[in-house]
């Protein structure tokens, strides 16, 4: 392909007449009267099969996926996706099975649920689980409704959530939604909470503290037997946001520590596949007293037998979706936890944060570090000191490692370190890529010295460069202008 | 570790370059009262040939169909190859939002081309990159009427998906908002009771067409009764967009749902497609990703995902939702689905499948168990009826032809008893109509 | 010289009898980068002072507009209704990017405002 044409809109591959056969031919509209109708077909495109196959095989080799090189976003454990997942989902037994079938005719499926459930409640050390949620966030949304469930039944549901400033943008957004008031708490100079902030804004109005451990700079939350003293003193909640489970597997259990609440980001760490942004799937685990609060159904069994458990109805939430939750998505993570057993999920555990320590003690020294405490499975460095010795950014620097076959790290966030780079290399990088990377990284940070005006204008050898997104922001084209006509 | 692991000798060099003799020194800062003590029991490690051995294994416990009649807002219709095929590539599947688009213009683009489809068959002009699945993205599109209007009330239809029911009740729950079931009258919205409610204080009007028990809504006459309310159409068999007047000539000025009928098995259920389109008023507060178009710093077009500062990471306890991963990948199988059909193969497969249901009524007609609700009110691929049958005797029929019959509407409310929705797409055969009405027949009390 | 007085918001509010027109600080728009979404009050709102009247979106960011003071909006810019004129606060905040008019109850509120001088104190403190 030459890089510089553009691949066509498949809209502008379209000509009359060129469609596949894939259905038999029905134009008969006779059972429908015609109010009915609409007044002209939809113009979508005719293009003939195999330049259907070829227009997106060319698209899909304009990405960077994890298969095709190290891909450290951090916060998103972009690790290695197993075949044998891929393989097992797409079996036409599990492709075929209709969400109202009769529970007889599907005891298989319901024991790879009830399993998974039994499993993830093993792993964070809870007393009951919800498959339900489709991702993170839905995950967190349900967590927070069955969180202000619980405190209504107590007579009442409190006002706001406790958040630190470093958590990510969906805890806010979370408890916004369940009608909550947000609160951030100022994290203390090691990055981490700061036990006389909690205890000051801690009151009997605060239905939960929602908090990821390790937090988002990566550190661990060491002072968490005090946080949920002083927060389950005052009748509040703790909540746990999984989203950095991959950094405590085997070492840790969020149950054991004091939280009540607990959602898997299972595209993250049970190595789900990411989808170009989904789908995931989110499941949450909660100790006893919530549990009259999970979404229904959940999935039970009689020893012999498994059901869909409908008996907490009066109770409950309701429920997040229709169905049950992301079947596929549910099945990889089964498999997943099967193939490591928990020896493996703790082997996962240390080489994720050996990896993240000896990445971040390779490329450190250009940067600096917002916190001295040691660092988990992610890292957070600050490219500050570079911005105002070169004028080279973290977006910059972010931009220019993509020239490297890399993927960018997360930037820009925490929201509390200016200009931040978040890294996190997951398990699945050998020594020679990390090796790679921190090479890539003195090279960057010598082109700043000596070659700024190339940093700014980095990307190089991607497919395309910079785009404007003031131009797409301020002029928004979000969908094909104008579609050829069809012809009848 | 199966699928990846260093070497000892690498893990003894990093440790060694981080001065560290052991891999659990790095977690000394986990207070030692709080590190595990007793591994908890779990499964495992299994190789991968032990794991697929008992997966097969598992899989004898589930029973596949070769006729299903059931749809409910789940429908089996034909999947071309090429569907799976694309979305089995690792560019795409590997791959994660596309936060630098410089190394996602393939997602992206993609994204675009079903954001273009999406609107062309709604004729709302904004669509966004997807959602969870139907009944969520139902409650956003509560969400949004609200955040646009800021009224307290919401009137659904009863014939609405009465999970999709349950879910906007659950997200709604504290905000406030009020939500009024509006019931069917003879199968369809009553009008009559829409033109008597009060719309000054209504947010929105939520109705599903076809709706639940698979008629056809007077979307036009729903318009008019509902003022200045914001009209939200919802679908879950999106096969009907390619067909019936669109939502846009309805006048809603949403239109969300599942878009699982295009390109998506249906997987017991999930993952699926959500989907929302809107009118240009409600752009921003259209929650999920959205896909721009806009140049490089060559002149060259390029997309990006745009309008970011909508979103939860951006304006946080601010943001209209919480939403941020979607169901991308979904939206891709969708794409290539309907690149593949076009317009004259979606039709064929909306008409077809249109077409079985009317000649399975039909067949069904000539029996004398069989009493349909409404028998001549247009349908789309559903219609319900009341089966006076032995249900023992019927579901052993039917199993024995390996068919999955109707569904039990005493399922979602118990004064349904007896009642059955039946769903036909372009998958059902003559000859599996033929033996579902036989079994019908036998089944007769 | 006009006389601009300043919240500690970066809003800069200009009297006009019992009027006061109100925008965002040049320091404001430097900060925000490339505004790119009005999302405008509607014009008889009632609003108190340090209410949020409205939000400004920029690529990267989102903010909140308070009213300065007590009163009703009375006027709009609507050439802020579309995208791609945002930039008129990027390019002139303290004229043509204007947001709102407020009429205020009390005009007195604009005793406790900072002139340029003690504005540009507090960001240089910043």
């Amino acid at each position: 392909m030459n890089p510089n044409v553009n691949e066509k809109l498949i809209f502008e591959m379209s000509k009359k007449g060129r469609s596949g056969s894939f259905i038999p031919e029905c134009t008969d509209t006779s059972c429908i009267p015609s109010e009915y109708l609409r007044d002209k077909p939809p113009k979508l495109p005719s293009v003939p099969e195999n330049e259907v196959v070829r227009h997106f095989v060319r698209l899909s080799m304009l990405n960077h996926g994890v298969d095709k090189g190290t891909y450290p976003l951090g916060s998103c454990t972009m690790k290695y996706n197993p075949k044998v997942n891929e393989k097992a989902a797409r079996f036409k037994a599990f492709s075929n099975l209709h969400p109202y079938q009769d529970e007889d005719s599907v005891q298989g499926i319901l024991k790879i649920l009830y399993e998974l459930g039994e499993d993830l409640q093993a792993i964070s050390g809870m007393d009951g689980i919800t498959l339900q949620p489709a991702a993170g966030a839905h995950g967190e949304l349900t967590g927070i409704l069955m969180c202000r469930a619980f405190h209504t039944s107590n007579g009442n549901p409190r006002v706001k959530i406790l958040v630190p400033d470093s958590s990510h943008g969906t805890n806010p957004a979370t408890a916004a939604m369940c009608g909550y008031k947000v609160q951030t708490l100022k994290s203390n100079n090691s990055g981490t909470i700061d036990i006389d902030t909690l205890n000051k804004n801690m009151d009997e109005d605060v239905a939960a503290l929602m908090i990821t451990n390790p937090n988002t700079l990566g550190i661990f939350e060491n002072e968490i037997s005090d946080i949920s003293e002083i927060v389950h003193r005052k009748g509040g909640l703790l909540y746990y946001d999984g989203a950095n489970m991959n950094a405590i597997m085997g070492y840790m259990r969020p149950g054991d520590t004091g939280f009540d609440m607990v959602h898997f980001n299972l595209h993250k760490t049970f190595s789900t596949p990411h989808g170009t942004g989904g789908p995931g799937a989110g499941p949450v685990a909660v100790k006893k007293h919530i549990i009259p609060f999970l979404p229904y159904p959940t999935v039970n069994s009689t020893g012999d037998r498994y059901f869909f458990d409908y008996s907490n109805r009066q109770t409950s939430i309701g429920k997040m979706r229709a169905f049950y939750g992301n079947f596929l998505v549910l099945l990889r993570a089964y498999l997943y936890i099967r193939a490591n057993g928990y020896s493996g999920l703790k082997r996962t555990s240390e080489l994720a944060v050996l990896n993240a320590n000896y990445l971040k003690k390779k490329i450190s020294h250009n940067f600096t570090a917002p916190s001295s405490r040691d660092t988990f499975h992610e890292f957070v460095l600050s490219a500050q000191n570079i911005k105002k010795e070169t004028g080279v950014n973290t977006l910059d620097i972010s931009k220019r490692i993509l020239d490297f076959g890399i993927h960018a790290p997360t930037i820009y966030f925490p929201l509390i370190v200016k200009e931040a780079l978040m890294v996190e290399p997951t398990e699945t990088e050998t020594k020679e890529n990390l090796d790679f990377y921190a090479e890539i990284m003195e090279k960057i940070i010598a082109e700043a010295r000596s070659n700024p005006e190339e940093l700014h204008k980095a990307p190089h050898k991607t497919p395309v460069s910079r785009p404007d997104e003031v131009r797409a922001n301020r002029r928004p084209i979000l969908k094909a202008l104008s579609l050829p006509e069809k012809e009848d | 570790m199966p699928y990846f692991d260093h070497s000892d000798n690498d893990v003894k060099e990093m440790l060694k370059y981080l001065g560290k003799n052991k891999v659990e020194e790095l977690f000394f800062s986990i207070p030692q009262e709080l590190v595990i003590k007793t591994p908890p029991i779990i499964t495992g490690p299994l190789s991968e040939q032990e794991l697929l051995s008992s997966i097969e294994d598992t899989l004898e416990d589930a029973t596949t169909y070769k006729e299903i009649f059931r749809g409910a807002g789940a429908y089996r219709h034909f999947i071309p190859a090429a569907v799976d095929e694309i979305s089995s590539r690792q560019e795409y599947y590997t791959a994660y939002t596309p936060y630098q688009p410089e190394v996602s213009q393939g997602s992206l683009q993609t994204m675009f081309e079903y954001q273009t489809m999406m609107s062309e068959l709604t004729g709302l002009p904004v669509a966004n990159a997807s959602m969870y699945d139907g009944a969520s993205a139902t409650a956003e599109a509560a969400l949004m009427a609200w955040h646009f209007n800021r009224r307290n009330k919401v009137i659904i239809s009863g014939g609405v998906h009465p999970e999709y029911l349950t879910v906007l009740n659950t997200y709604l729950k504290n905000t406030g908002i009020k939500i009024e079931m509006l019931p069917l009258k003879e199968g369809t919205v009553d009008l009559q009771k829409l033109s008597a409610i009060d719309m000054s204080d209504v947010s929105s009007v939520i109705i599903q067409n076809p709706n639940f028990l698979g008629f056809l809504e007077k979307m036009k006459d729903i318009k008019k009764q509902s003022g200045n309310a914001v009209l939200i159409y919802v679908t879950n068999e999106t096969h009907s967009l390619a067909v019936l007047q669109t939502p846009a000539e309805a006048g809603a000025s949403i239109c969300c749902g599942d878009a699982q009928s295009f390109g998506q098995p249906l997987a017991f259920g999930g993952p699926y497609l959500g989907f929302i389109t809107c009118s240009e008023e409600f752009l921003h507060l259209l929650p999920g990703r959205i896909i721009g178009a806009t140049y490089d710093h060559h002149g060259k077009r390029a997309f990006v995902m745009a309008l970011a500062a909508r979103e939860q990471h951006i304006r946080r306890e601010r943001a209209t939702s919480n939403i941020c991963s979607n169901h991308a990948m979904s939206a891709v199988r969708a794409a290539v689905y309907l690149s593949l059909l076009g317009t004259d193969g979606l039709k064929s497969a909306a008409l077809l499948s249109v077409k079985r249901a009317h000649e399975l009524k039909e067949a069904l007609s000539t029996l004398k168990n069989v009493e349909f609700i409404e028998k001549d009110k247009p349908f789309f691929n559903e219609f319900s009826a009341k089966l006076k049958i032995n249900d023992r005797v019927f579901s052993e029929s039917l199993q024995k032809h390996s068919i999955l019959g109707p569904l039990e509407l005493s399922r979602f409310n118990s004064s349904f008893k007896n009642y059955y929705l039946f769903t036909a797409t372009e998958m059902n055969g003559r000859a599996g109509t033929e033996l579902l009405v036989e079994a019908v027949k036998e089944a007769s009390l | 010289m006009q006389n601009y007085l300043y919240t500690k918001d970066h809003e800069w509010t200009l009297q006009e009898g019992n009027r006061a027109r109100v925008g965002i600080s040049d320091f404001a728009q430097e900060e925000l980068g490339d505004i790119a979404y009005v999302e405008l009050p509607e014009i008889g709102t009632k609003v108190k002072q340090g209410d949020t009247v409205c939000s400004i979106d920029s690529l990267k960011s989102s903010s909140e507009i308070f009213a300065p003071f007590t009163g009703t909006i009375v006027e709009i810019n609507e050439k802020l209704k579309k995208e791609e004129n945002c930039e008129i606060i990027n390019k002139d905040p303290l004229g043509e990017g204007w947001i709102f008019v407020i009429e205020m109850e009390d005009p007195n509120e604009l005793d406790a405002l900072m002139n340029e001088e003690e504005y540009k104190k507090m960001t240089e403190e910043e």
